[in-house]
């Protein structure tokens, strides 16, 4: 038995815990977005309609190559790049996609469509709108955090010198508390 | 007068006014050009606006030993002559007997007419003062090495013997002891005989201070003047009879003996003849001083027995017994001696030897083998065995002082260089205390229970004995603790309940009692150098024995630090509770006072507002002079603890500001998790909305 192991844990302490019994941390690695199970339901589902509406199908696969490199070239988990392309790629298909169900809804008519260069030029366009979306706003909202924080950063300290000001410094004495506490564990991908 | 001149008033020199206070006086009247008023107050000091007390006119013949005599007027009785005793010495007047006194109106003794306490503009210092009738002779003598023509015996009894005879019985009524008894201290207006001699004032000074060696009883002689105690009728008629004695003889008896070889003569031979001396007298004369210097006052003659004998009946004298002699005498220091007295004196003299002759066992193997006496040797084994008792000074000198005891018991406690009466020791504490001396020694004879031993050897046990060991009790445990309120400054006043507050803070204002002594400290606070406490280690004991209330919280605080909290709180306690006791109305700057102390109180307060505010209240509720509204509040709980949640949700309120700033510098340090996550979820969010809006875009104008 380690020493740890003789620390005698409080209940308050085991209610924080996950559900193998493990502390819980702030910066948890989040749940993927979609779970092993759903994707066989999903996939039980859109593999008989892939093949009802084939022309449709096909007009995506190939429109929405974009979004397929966003998903394979994005390692993290969330897989926002795909999240962020995704949608806008769609958008890009959208036009080729209406000609066909407006029209005949062939698969000559998707395979005309696919060989449309300005089919292409949209779908590829949309996407890349997605691209830059996903590589310029982070830096900005980053910067906009940034700036709030410090902000918060700044409100806080004027409050603590009032607080001093008006309590003298023993008002501080909670602190000495919290040096002995450990620091918040750093996250996974600092 | 001071009371070293005690020796040269007695040797007959002239009697001048204290020269500190008259040179005091002439620096003054150098430094500034006198007012009209202070001119006026310095012809005439206004007594309670009846009596008026003329400083520029000493009446010197009439001074005692402790107290300058001054020119006085009644001005309800303007053709009444009367003097004012004003005391000078720092020793405390007989303030308990002056009541009894008063209401005295025997011809043969000076009446009483009024006391107290007034501003005396000669030294700008408040004295006490005590108003007589004018005396209507001159002196007897002016002092003791003066002669006068020889009195016949029945002038004797007439002048001097019957009136003091009367005053006797009336002090006898009244409870009191004179203890100046002397031809000095008496005023005879017609020298041709048809006068009566009328007996002087015993309230200026302690009991016996001011009575010459030979007019005390052996063992009040033995003590020092200021240790004498209060005596007793029996004493006081000791000292008629030698004031009879000198009457007969014209000047003292055994006047040429200095006051040591008296002593010893009286030790030896006894009173009697050791007074009389060679000196011839008629038989008839001499059997009424016979009878009244009996040393045993068993054998000496009771006021009834001199009324008898006034009367005309014949009162026997009983022979004294001569002291119990020894089979064979005990060496000591080059002497040999036959009596226990004669050896204790001898003792006395040497401490050093005296224990070497103790704890060598000599002492204790005579007192068996030669003294029949069974009770003198088991006190002597006694004191042998309790000289452990106690713990201030040396073992050997208790061992002796107590050894001493048990030898000689009626005389006084011998303890180093001192020797007093167990009543005299709180006079003799003051007197010491005013002359600036230590009184380390008087200090060691209550510590090492040295009265009480005293009371123990008695063979009758008195009524008065049980309130004396009591406050001998008292004071010992007082001397056990050196914190303030206790100690030899709470032993004086307990002892000395006449004592004024002898505190060099208020020393000139004579501070008799608790309303004199807040009001001493109201003008002291006017002053610019006041210290930074109003109490100290003398005005804590007088308050505290004047108080007659236990204030034991109180104390445990004083003795602590004077910058504490604590220390301030508990000193405005003592006042709201002395102002509520004495009713004084109002106190501004002495609350200003107490209330310059009390930052450390208001700094214990956490909000720096509050404390502000508290501050400011003070001041203010200071200047109503009432020391409950400034307690009202600074002692306010309620304050106090609202102040402290406050405190405490400020500290938490604080820690949550730092959790904040410490979770917010961290993830200002991850800046990429920021892109990463937050800005990457921000794009996506931003995608999905942008693609949403087209695609109801295109949907509305393909529909269209």
């Amino acid at each position: 038995m380690t020493g740890k192991a003789l620390v005698k844990r409080k209940p308050s302490d085991r209610a924080a815990d996950g559900p193998a019994g493990r502390p819980q941390s702030p910066f948890r690695r989040p749940k993927p977005a979609v779970s092993r199970v759903s994707m066989i339901v999903v996939s039980l589902f859109l593999l008989p309609a892939g093949v009802l509406f084939l022309p449709t199908t096909l007009l995506l696969a190939v429109g929405l190559i974009p979004t397929l490199v966003a998903l394979v070239v994005d390692r993290s988990p969330e897989k926002y790049a795909a999240i962020t392309v995704g949608p806008l790629n769609f958008c890009g298909v959208l036009p080729a996609a209406l000609e066909l169900w407006q029209g005949s809804h062939t698969v000559e008519h998707t395979l005309r469509l696919i060989t449309d260069p300005v089919t292409l030029l949209v779908a590829c366009s949309a996407a890349g709108v997605g691209w830059l979306v996903f590589y310029v706003v982070p830096p900005l909202v980053a910067g906009i955090i940034v700036a709030h924080h410090e902000q918060d950063i700044k409100r806080a300290r004027d409050h603590q010198e009032k607080l001093s000001a008006e309590w003298g410094e023993d008002v501080a004495a909670g602190l000495s508390a919290l040096t002995t506490q450990s620091r918040p564990p750093r996250r996974a991908d600092d | 007068m001071a009371p070293s001149d005690l020796a040269s008033f007695l040797k007959g020199e002239e009697v001048s006014s204290d020269p500190r206070v008259d040179h005091g006086a002439d620096d003054a009247r150098q430094q500034s050009p006198p007012t009209p008023d202070r001119q006026a107050a310095r012809d005439v000091v206004r007594f309670d606006d009846r009596f008026e007390i003329r400083p520029q006119q000493p009446v010197p013949e009439f001074a005692s030993v402790t107290a300058m005599a001054f020119a006085a007027k009644d001005r309800s009785e303007p053709a009444a002559e009367m003097i004012a005793y004003v005391c000078q010495t720092g020793l405390p007047p007989r303030w308990d007997i002056v009541a009894s006194l008063k209401g005295m109106g025997n011809p043969a003794a000076l009446r009483l007419v009024h006391h107290g306490v007034v501003d005396w503009p000669l030294d700008n210092a408040k004295r006490p003062v005590i108003l007589f009738t004018r005396p209507s002779g001159n002196r007897v003598v002016k002092s003791l090495q003066h002669k006068r023509d020889p009195m016949g015996a029945d002038q004797v009894t007439r002048t001097v013997t019957l009136p003091l005879a009367r005053v006797l019985e009336d002090l006898r009524t009244r409870c009191v002891f004179h203890g100046a008894i002397n031809p000095v201290n008496m005023f005879l207006a017609d020298e041709n005989g048809a006068a009566k001699a009328q007996l002087g004032e015993c309230v200026t000074a302690p009991p016996g201070y001011s009575q010459p060696m030979a007019f005390e009883t052996i063992e009040r002689a033995m003590a020092d003047p200021t240790g004498r105690g209060v005596g007793s009728e029996a004493d006081d008629l000791y000292a008629l009879g030698v004031t009879i004695l000198f009457m007969l003889l014209g000047h003292a008896p055994a006047g040429h003996l200095d006051d040591q070889t008296l002593l010893a003569q009286k030790q030896a031979k006894g009173s009697f003849h050791a007074l009389i001396g060679d000196a011839r007298l008629p038989v008839s004369a001499v059997e009424l001083p016979r009878g009244l210097l009996a040393d045993d006052p068993g054998d000496r003659w009771t006021l009834t027995d001199l009324d008898n004998r006034l009367g005309g009946r014949r009162i026997s004298v009983k022979q004294s017994q001569a002291p119990l002699r020894a089979a064979r005498p005990i060496a000591f220091d080059d002497g040999e001696y036959w009596t226990t007295r004669s050896l204790s004196v001898a003792m006395a003299k040497n401490f050093v030897e005296a224990d070497r002759l103790i704890e060598g066992g000599e002492l204790s193997s005579w007192a068996k083998r030669s003294l029949d006496d069974d009770s003198t040797t088991n006190h002597i084994q006694e004191a042998q065995r309790t000289a452990a008792t106690g713990r201030s000074g040396s073992i050997e000198a208790r061992r002796v002082a107590r050894v001493l005891m048990a030898l000689d018991p009626p005389a006084p406690i011998r303890y180093k260089d001192r020797a007093v009466m167990p009543a005299g020791i709180g006079d003799a504490i003051a007197e010491t205390m005013a002359r600036g001396a230590s009184p380390q020694v008087l200090a060691e004879i209550i510590s090492a229970q040295l009265p009480l031993f005293w009371f123990n050897l008695k063979e009758k046990f008195l009524p008065d004995f049980v309130s004396m060991t009591t406050m001998f009790d008292r004071c010992q445990t007082f001397l056990d603790t050196d914190r303030p309120g206790f100690g030899i400054e709470r032993c004086l006043y307990e002892l000395n309940q006449s004592m004024p507050c002898a505190s060099p803070l208020v020393e000139r204002f004579y501070v008799s009692d608790l309303v004199s002594l807040l009001n001493a400290l109201e003008k002291v606070a006017e002053g610019p150098e006041r210290p930074s406490t109003p109490i100290d280690r003398h005005i804590l004991a007088f308050i505290l024995c004047r108080r007659g209330r236990s204030l034991e919280k109180l104390k445990m605080a004083l003795a602590g630090d004077p910058r504490s909290a604590e220390y301030a709180l508990s000193v405005l306690d003592f006042f709201v509770d002395l102002q509520i006791h004495t009713r004084v109305e109002k106190l501004p700057r002495l609350c200003d006072w107490v209330a310059s102390l009390l930052e450390p109180a208001i700094n214990k307060l956490h909000s720096r507002t509050l404390r502000k505010k508290v501050r400011e209240s003070i001041l203010r509720q200071a200047q109503t002079g009432q020391f409950r509204n400034v307690q009202s509040i600074i002692a306010n709980p309620g304050l106090q603890q609202r102040d402290a949640l406050a405190f405490r949700a400020a500290q938490q309120d604080f820690v949550r500001a730092e959790l904040k700033i410490r979770h917010r510098e961290h993830e200002l340090r991850n800046r990429n998790s920021l892109v990463m996550v937050n800005g990457r979820q921000m794009a996506a969010l931003i995608g999905s909305v942008l693609a949403a809006v087209v695609v109801f875009g295109v949907v509305i104008m393909s529909a269209g």
